[in-house]
Parts: structure tokens; sequence; C-alpha cells
């Protein structure tokens, strides 16, 4: 059994976790109950309203109690992160990243931070698949209804539990992405399936409008070889980005997206996928490391381009008369 | 209105007759007839002249699919086909013995409408176990400069041939 308190939490937000955890509990490997206490496993803290929440965080980690950050923040962060507001999914993909962690303390303590940190955060999303990318954590796990995904990047392959498939839970608006570093998790599953168009179908669905780490988002981008059919099979939109990205100079984002129509946040995560795909030729990053890149926050689509192309692609997306 | 044409090629057997029945709206028009050479073992009967087959646009403009015949000794019809084409398809059909060789003999013969236009490959039959992997294809055009779009596909199914039309349709409006 795991307990858990919370601190700087509003009393709806409160309500609102104590009802969840009740909800839940069907879901999670362990037993979660609600503590008063001072000495439960876990403490969420909401970072938006303890103005000294750093100073928690620090006195928790010294008691080795599990700290995971509840906030309305966006941006990149290495804590254990639950997004505002509080979601069942979310929650529970927590728990069970919680409970690796935890395992995973219990059986080598002396490797714990190493090989945990981070091990789970919730979106964005972009700061994880750098995490995978560059093997910094192992698994990634994606939720969303009653399905979880196994991703095992390095292999290019996956595994579900559920009846969703791989790109429905990846196009689920609720659903929650995780790192793992536990094979453990998968005895439950199927058998891990090849899938090519892993990384690309990753950088596509998971990246929030946000490059990679360490790609510099002014300069041209060059694809090398365009992605395998399922790609533009779930995204139609990707075959103008891969012929506008195929030129011999390439394209910036900004005239890809002038030239497209296709908007910018779906230009970046198809830049990520081919970046993970190692299929694009990036300009130097300014900054090595460091937070994602974050980009403008438009994300609206340009109007459509028309013509006899347009046409000819309107009548591709009919049926046979 | 002008012609707008796209043409189909590829080996004996890759599937352009088969690719065009799958996405004409109107019967498709063959001129196939029994193989009688080496072929015949592989494939009953073969494309002597064309395949062909229609799409119609909402404005009403038609854009006609031309397949051509396959077999080498019928090249003669491949440059009477392209003329005042829009763009080409190549399918390479992964069970034969050397699908990167068909892939650049069909590069090399149709290079000065390729220059003009575009180019899309589709690659057929990929689960044979001998079938190379679509990177080897894109190495094997590496020193060629382009990056042209190679695509895994099955040539019965609709929503592929409509993709291939797609990719090639998306480069000649973005990649010249």
């Amino acid at each position: 059994m795991k307990t858990l308190s919370c601190k700087g939490f509003s009393s709806k937000d409160q309500l609102v976790l104590k009802s969840l955890i009740d909800l839940i509990i069907a879901r999670t490997s362990d037993t979660w109950t609600y503590s008063d206490g001072d000495d439960s496993d876990v403490v969420i803290i909401d970072t938006d309203n303890l103005d000294d929440h750093d100073a928690v965080f620090r006195h928790l980690e010294s008691r080795h109690t599990v700290a995971i950050e509840y906030t309305s923040d966006t941006t990149a962060s290495s804590r254990l992160r639950l997004q505002k507001p509080l979601r069942a999914a979310n929650l529970i993909s927590v728990f069970n990243s919680v409970e690796a962690r935890i395992a995973n303390a219990e059986a080598d303590e002396s490797h714990t931070h190493d090989t945990l940190q981070p091990l789970a955060s919730q979106e964005p999303t972009p700061e994880i698949l750098t995490a995978l990318d560059e093997g910094q954590a192992k698994y990634l796990s994606i939720s969303a209804g009653d399905t979880t995904c196994f991703i095992d990047l390095p292999g290019n392959r996956y595994t579900c539990r559920g009846d969703l498939t791989l790109p429905a839970v990846l196009g689920a608006s609720d659903r929650t992405v995780s790192t793992t570093p536990q094979v453990e998790n998968l005895a439950t599953t199927g058998e891990w399936r090849p899938y090519p168009a892993l990384r690309w179908l990753l950088g596509t669905s998971l990246s929030n409008g946000e490059l990679l780490r360490g790609i510099n988002p002014n300069g041209q981008f060059k694809l090398h070889h365009w992605p395998p059919a399922e790609v533009p099979r779930a995204a139609p939109y990707t075959l103008s980005l891969c012929a506008l990205l195929s030129r011999e100079a390439g394209a910036s984002i900004e005239e890809a997206g002038a030239q497209s129509g296709v908007a910018r946040a779906d230009i970046i995560g198809f830049i990520n996928g081919a970046y993970l795909a190692r299929a694009i030729t990036t300009p130097a990053a300014t900054k090595p490391t460091g937070a994602p890149v974050a980009t403008e926050a438009d994300t609206s689509a340009p109007s459509k381009p028309r013509g006899l192309f347009g046409k000819i692609r309107d009548r591709l997306m009919r049926k046979a008369r | 209105m002008s012609e707008i044409k796209l043409i189909i090629t590829g080996p004996p057997g890759a599937g352009k007759t088969t690719a065009i029945a799958a996405i004409s709206e109107t019967a498709p028009v063959k001129t196939d007839t029994h193989t009688t050479d080496d072929l015949a073992a592989v494939k009953e009967q073969t494309t002597v002249a064309m395949d062909f087959g229609e799409l119609t646009l909402d404005d009403g403009q038609k854009v006609f699919l031309y397949g051509t015949p396959g077999q080498r000794r019928f090249e003669f019809m491949w440059k009477i086909l392209v003329e005042g084409g829009l763009g080409l398809i190549i399918l390479v059909d992964c069970s034969r013995p050397d699908p990167l060789a068909d892939l650049h003999m069909y590069l090399d013969n149709f290079a000065d409408f390729i220059r003009q236009t575009s180019v899309v490959v589709g690659l057929t039959r990929t689960d044979h176990p001998d079938a190379p992997a679509v990177a080897e294809f894109y190495s094997s055009i590496e020193s060629s400069g382009r990056v042209l779009p190679i695509l895994e596909v099955d040539i019965r199914e609709r929503e592929d041939v409509a993709l291939l039309i797609n990719a090639l349709v998306s480069t000649l409006e973005f990649s010249r």
C-alpha cells in the first residue's frame, strides 16, 4: 500500500484528488490511500500556490519521499509532474511510474537516483522524446482510456495492453506520457511489434509544438528520405512537408508554413519525427543543451493552397464514384 | 481545358494495370495480350501498348492515367506515352531478382521526362524474403543528389494508389 498527501492544494482540488484516488484504485498496481500525516510515501505539491515550493521539494527529497509537482505550467521540468486540471488518466500514469520508482529504489537503492532521473513526467513531451533518443530513459509509456502502450525506441518496436491501437492512443486527447525503466511492466502485454514508422509518429504526435532539445529553429531543414507510408496515410499534410524539405536547399519552418499551409505545430512535429528517424539535416544548434526550444505560439494554419494540385488532392480524398 | 496526364511505369508484373484499375473511376482500357516470351512463366498476360484510366475533378476537368507496357522491347511506347505528361510513378516489384537495377533502368530511361516534371517510386511486394530494404533504394540513388519519394504500397488498394498520386502532386507543387 502507498500513502499520498498534498501541499498547497485548494480545498476543491484536495477534494477532487481524494475522489480520484477512490475512483482509480482498481487501475493501479498498488493500493493508494490518502493520508493527512507527514510521513506519506508521496507528496503532491501545488507549485502554483506554494511560494517556497523549492524548499519543500528539497526537504522531501532529503527524506527520500517522492515529490510530484502539480501545476498549470507547461514548460519542461525534470520533476514528476501532474498537469492541471487533475485528470484520472494522468494520476494513474504518475502512480504507476511512482510504483516503478519505489520498487526500483528498494531493489537497488544505490542506483536509484542515476537510473530514474527523470523517471516520469507529464507533458510537454519533447523533453521525454529527447531523453529517450539520448538513451537517458528506457521505455516510453503512453496511456489513454484503458490502454497502455510501451515503446522501445532503440528497437523501433512497441506493445500495447488494452483495446486501443497505438495510433489511437497517440491521438487521444486524454493520453498521458511517461518514461519507465521497468521491463516488468510489459509482462501482461502482447509480443513486441516492429514498427518502422514509430519515430516519425512519435514526433508528429507528441511534440506539442516544441522542437526537440538541440534543434535550432532558425535555418534550413533538409530531408534525406521520406517517411514510411503509414505517416502520410495518417497525416496527409506530411506529403507537402516532405516535398518542401526534399528541395536541394531544404526549407525553413517559416517557408514550409507559408508555402504548404500546414500549421507551425505540425511542421515542428514532423521535423522532430524526421530528426528521431535520422532522416533530416537540421541547422546547427545555437545552444547544444537546455530546455526544448519554444517556438512561436501561433499554430493556426494559413489558408489551404488551391489550384490544380489542390483539386487533384480533393478528388483523391473522395472515394471512387 | 488542357489534358492532365500521369504516367505509371515499371517492370512487367509490378502492378501498373492493377493500380489503374484500383483508382480509375471508369473501367480501365487495357491492351493486354497473352505472354509469349520468358515472362509467361510468371505472368499470363502483359500490356503491349498501354493501360488507361481517368479521374474527374470537381470542375469537370479530367486526369488521365496512362500505364506503360513494362517490357523493354516496348520501349518505343514509353516516349510516346510521356509526351505532355505531368509526372511519373515508377512501380518496382521487390520480388524480382534485382529491384534496384530495375529502378535505375526506369530512372535512366525516363531521365529527360523526370528532369522536366517529377517522379514518385512505389515499392510493391515488399514482403518478399529477398526484398531490399527501403534504405537500400535511398542509398542507391543518393549519388543523384535528388531525394525521391519512395513508398511501400499495396497497389491493389485504392488508398495506396491515391497516396502515390498525392505524393507526386506534392513534389510537383513544392519540390521544383
